[in-house]
């Protein structure tokens, strides 16, 4: 298994990185001179393996530990989730144990063996500041290494927030209720953030706590959070090019726009965001473009509306700077870095309401705390007859 | 309402000098367009205004200059840009369409792409009276073409031609529809 590990991490890396990786791994010392780097990955995977077989005692754990550097080495090429740790009696975890590594390490193997009976790795590291694990839960055949049955987890100390990378559904229940017992929480709720970029989905997902005016504050301020070592990076301004031949009729409109804009999402670049998804249930409003679709206002228009591309907030921006939506944004787009989520639904409040009186007719039996719902799905239909 | 119609002749005109307006919506390539028609050496000088709709703002209505001709630039692959040219041309004097106006039609070669129908487009432009340029703005040659295409009309326009009134352009011009000759 330590063999197919190895050249799992040996594919994964770029051939000039491993060098680096496997100092900072730190197991082999001089050894790491033997390993020719410029042959092709299968030749060095089987150096490594063999410089490896030479010096004793290469456990699970120590490969885990190469493992999860690559992982930080490469983190981009996960997708993280983030979760929210609630406790009901204090605000945030402050247990000084959890910032410790070794602690940590101990405290996470004991919980993660109660629940799995089968064989498991736990490595933790930290890096910046910020606490890396990796858990491996064997599910397939002894000896066999399958990289998704490895769980990768970011903890950014004293922080309510925890990341996860994309785990397998059978181990969810028990891996969750393994780290609600390591941090010490009482829930762990999905925020329904996810993304590659796990600095902008901490920033995002910190930000939630500063809306509306601490939010105009924070965007116009070049401070940052103190979390975050990186300053923030102005974004570049695209000047608008004067020539004496050459004039924009509309150049005062342009230059208003810019600056609602800047107001809304501030002068700095915004937190990377792979992924925007709106589930959106609301009444159908382009009528006027596709005359074939009838009005029917009981019955919500259901779709998804999806923005993908490396940045996703800087992009809604640059749409409205190159004109090509209509000013101002609605709502949940202006407030997009501070809502700390990337999978939201929208719908009407009417439309809402129909919503529960649908699943209130299926499902009336077995809902057992639905009186205060159904009173309110009956007073709709009442409402449009008014109307 | 006449505030906002844009007319040829309630201005002197500048001497020795060519104004043309571009109109189309925003990420057209006006700015290409209008860099390739300045960037065409001619004896007389070329000024260039753009706007993404008409009608223009009244507040600078002073510093603006008479304007010799207007260009309604279309995008075929974006819908949006037909729609603001429709809206465009109620504010412009019908005198502009006696030979003082064109349509520019832009990206016609991907029809696989294509937002707008060529027929739409052409039958606006019988509609209007008005001559239509197809072309493309990708390549330098595309641009530089175009420009030359734009300011040769333009030039007749403002009267810098001898003998040659923009009037007499577009009656010996043919409508595109076959059927209306």
């Amino acid at each position: 298994m330590q063999k197919q590990l190895l050249g799992h991490v040996v594919s994964r890396t770029r051939t000039k990185d491993l060098k680096p990786i496997l100092e900072r791994w730190g197991w082999l010392e001089q050894e790491v001179e033997q390993i020719d780097l410029s042959k092709t990955k299968r030749e060095i995977t089987n150096s490594l393996i063999e410089v490896c077989n030479q010096k004793e005692g290469l456990t699970k754990d120590v490969c885990g530990e190469l493992d999860l550097i690559c992982t930080q080495e490469y983190s981009t090429k996960k997708q993280w989730s983030v979760f929210l740790m609630e406790k009901e009696d204090e605000h945030y975890i402050s247990d000084s144990n959890l910032s410790n590594p070794l602690k940590l390490k101990k405290k996470l193997k004991s919980e993660i063996t109660v629940f799995f009976e089968r064989e498991n790795v736990v490595s933790v590291r930290m890096l910046n500041g910020v606490l890396w694990m990796r858990v491996y839960i064997q599910s397939g055949p002894r000896n066999m290494y399958r990289s998704s049955d490895t769980v990768y987890i970011i903890y950014y100390p004293r922080t309510q927030y925890i990341l996860l990378s994309r785990y397998k559904k059978s181990v969810e229940s028990y891996l969750i209720q393994s780290i609600q017992n390591v941090m010490g929480c009482d829930k762990l709720t999905n925020s329904l953030l996810t993304g590659t970029h796990y600095e902008s989905l901490l920033q995002l997902a910190l930000d939630r706590k500063s809306q509306g005016d601490f939010s105009r504050y924070r965007l116009q301020q070049v401070q940052n959070l103190p979390l975050l070592q990186k300053p923030p990076q102005k974004r570049k301004v695209s000047e608008f090019e004067r020539e004496p031949n050459l004039q924009c009729e509309d150049e005062r409109h342009k230059r208003q726009r810019t600056e609602e804009l800047d107001e809304c999402f501030g002068p700095n670049e915004q937190p990377l965001l792979q992924k925007l998804e709106f589930k959106v249930a609301v009444k159908f409003r382009g009528t006027s473009a596709i005359p074939s679709i009838p009005v029917d206002d009981m019955q919500p228009f259901r779709c998804r509306v999806k923005f993908e591309g490396p940045s996703v907030i800087d992009g809604i921006r640059n749409l409205a700077e190159c004109g090509l939506v209509t000013m101002p944004y609605p709502k949940y787009l202006r407030s997009v870095h501070t809502l700390g989520k990337n999978h939201i639904k929208l719908a009407d409040k009417t439309a809402m309401q129909h919503n529960v009186s649908q699943v209130n007719q299926s499902h009336a039996e077995q809902n057992e705390n639905t009186p205060a719902k159904n009173t309110r799905s009956r007073s709709k239909p009442r409402t449009r007859t008014r109307t | 309402m006449t505030a906002t119609v844009l007319k040829p002749h309630n201005k002197l005109p500048q001497y020795n000098t060519v104004t043309v307006l571009l109109v189309g919506a925003e990420g057209t390539g006006k700015h290409e367009l209008a860099k390739g028609i300045i960037s065409i050496d001619e004896p007389f000088s070329v000024q260039i205004r753009t706007a993404t709709c008409l009608p223009l703002s009244t507040e600078d209505e002073e510093s603006r200059p008479r304007i010799d001709f207007i260009c309604f630039i279309v995008d075929l692959t974006n819908r949006e840009s037909m729609r603001v040219v429709e809206e465009s041309v109620k504010h412009v004097d019908l005198r502009y369409f006696l030979g003082r106006s064109c349509f520019v039609a832009l990206k016609v070669k991907c029809p696989e792409k294509r937002g707008v129908g060529l027929e739409l487009v052409s039958e606006f432009c019988d509609h209007y009276g008005a001559p239509i340029l197809y072309g493309a703005l990708e390549t330098d040659q595309e641009q530089i073409t175009l420009a030359k295409q734009i300011l040769n009309m333009a030039k007749v326009s403002a009267g810098l031609v001898n003998n040659i009134s923009p009037l007499l352009i577009d009656s010996t011009r043919r409508p595109y529809d076959t059927q209306l000759l």
